[in-house]
């Protein structure tokens, strides 16, 4: 038998669900890739996952989804569904994502920084 | 265990304040994005991985059916620290135009996109002039000049391409920072004017 556990074909992306219980989708529509997260001060790690434990500890700076993602080795679907539960147990909390058209002095900001570049 | 945040007092009542931005960098195979990203990122391009599955699954939802796309893509992104209130983050769109059903997730919120053109394969930049028209989400194209490469007509290219004449497009070198730079200004002016031309109609 030449099975080869592990390496069969297509399953290599199913696998990292099994950390979200199956789940491919959060609950929360706030969560995007550009997101920022910071741990809540003071949050516990007692009944976390692995990996929820080291996405806590990556916020205690703020991260955004898509780096914590990759510092993790996570896809972001896995690293989006483990945050939502952190934040909806209270220990980790979400940055400013309201969908807001952006002001004026926002972009002259940016426009600021860019041009210093 | 508990996290504790560095330089932070606990006793410090304390809200989530930092704004993410997003930009987006689209464009076909080979035409330049993670090399624009990096050009204009603080730190060296990050790439991560996103899973087709979701899609598939919300596609099939309604069928009843679960279908799994065993497929990620890869996308490379950067970051530019604007101040300690404000982050702006350009993400590579995954390459080819068959992903960009699944750019909804990605794209989602841009403020803006450059998409960026490989002259010798113009046809695999229709996909992202198309989506970001369609999404109306401002963009600016910029013809990457690769090195050795004759300097191009942009007229020709935007007749090409079928951009709106609205549609700032100009020619960069991906590699150059200045040169990059140069292109993400001219999408931040298009934010501004038409941010300026919503205050305008509301007075």
């Amino acid at each position: 038998m030449s099975a080869s556990p592990g390496r069969t074909g297509g399953h290599d992306v199913v696998r990292p669900f099994v950390m979200t219980g199956g789940r491919t989708r959060s609950e929360r529509r706030d969560l995007r890739i550009e997101t920022m997260l910071t741990a809540v001060p003071g949050a516990s790690t007692s009944g976390l996952s692995a990996e929820q434990v080291k996405l806590l500890k990556l916020c205690q700076r703020p991260q955004s989804i898509a780096e914590a993602s990759a510092e993790l080795g996570l896809v972001i679907g896995v690293t989006t569904i483990l945050a939502s539960d952190l934040v909806s147990e209270g220990r980790l909390e979400v940055h400013q994502t309201d969908p807001v058209e952006i002001e004026l002095d926002v972009l002259s900001r940016m426009i600021d920084a860019v041009r210093a570049l | 265990m508990t996290i504790q945040p560095e330089g932070r007092p606990a006793a410090e009542p304390w809200k989530p304040r930092i704004r993410a931005v997003k930009f987006v960098v689209a464009g076909g195979f080979g035409a330049g994005k993670t090399t624009f990203v990096g050009a204009l990122s603080e730190i060296p391009p990050l790439r991560t991985e996103a899973a087709m599955t979701s899609v598939g699954a919300r596609v099939d939802h309604r069928r009843g059916s679960e279908t799994k796309t065993h497929t990620t893509v890869a996308m490379d992104f950067g970051r530019l620290t604007v101040d300690e209130h404000l982050v702006m983050y350009l993400f590579g769109t995954p390459g080819q135009e068959r992903f960009g059903f699944m750019w909804d997730d990605i794209c989602s919120h841009a403020l803006g996109a450059v998409v960026l053109v490989d002259t010798d394969r113009l046809d695999q930049s229709f996909p992202a002039v198309d989506y970001f028209e369609a999404k109306d989400i401002p963009f600016v194209v910029a013809v990457n000049r690769f090195e050795g490469s004759d300097r191009h007509d942009l007229g020709a290219v935007r007749e090409a391409l079928g951009v709106s004449a609205h549609v700032p497009m100009t020619e960069c070198d991906a590699r150059e920072t200045g040169s990059a730079k140069e292109v993400l200004l001219q999408l931040l002016d298009e934010l501004v004017n038409a941010a300026r031309a919503r205050t305008a109609a509301l007075t």
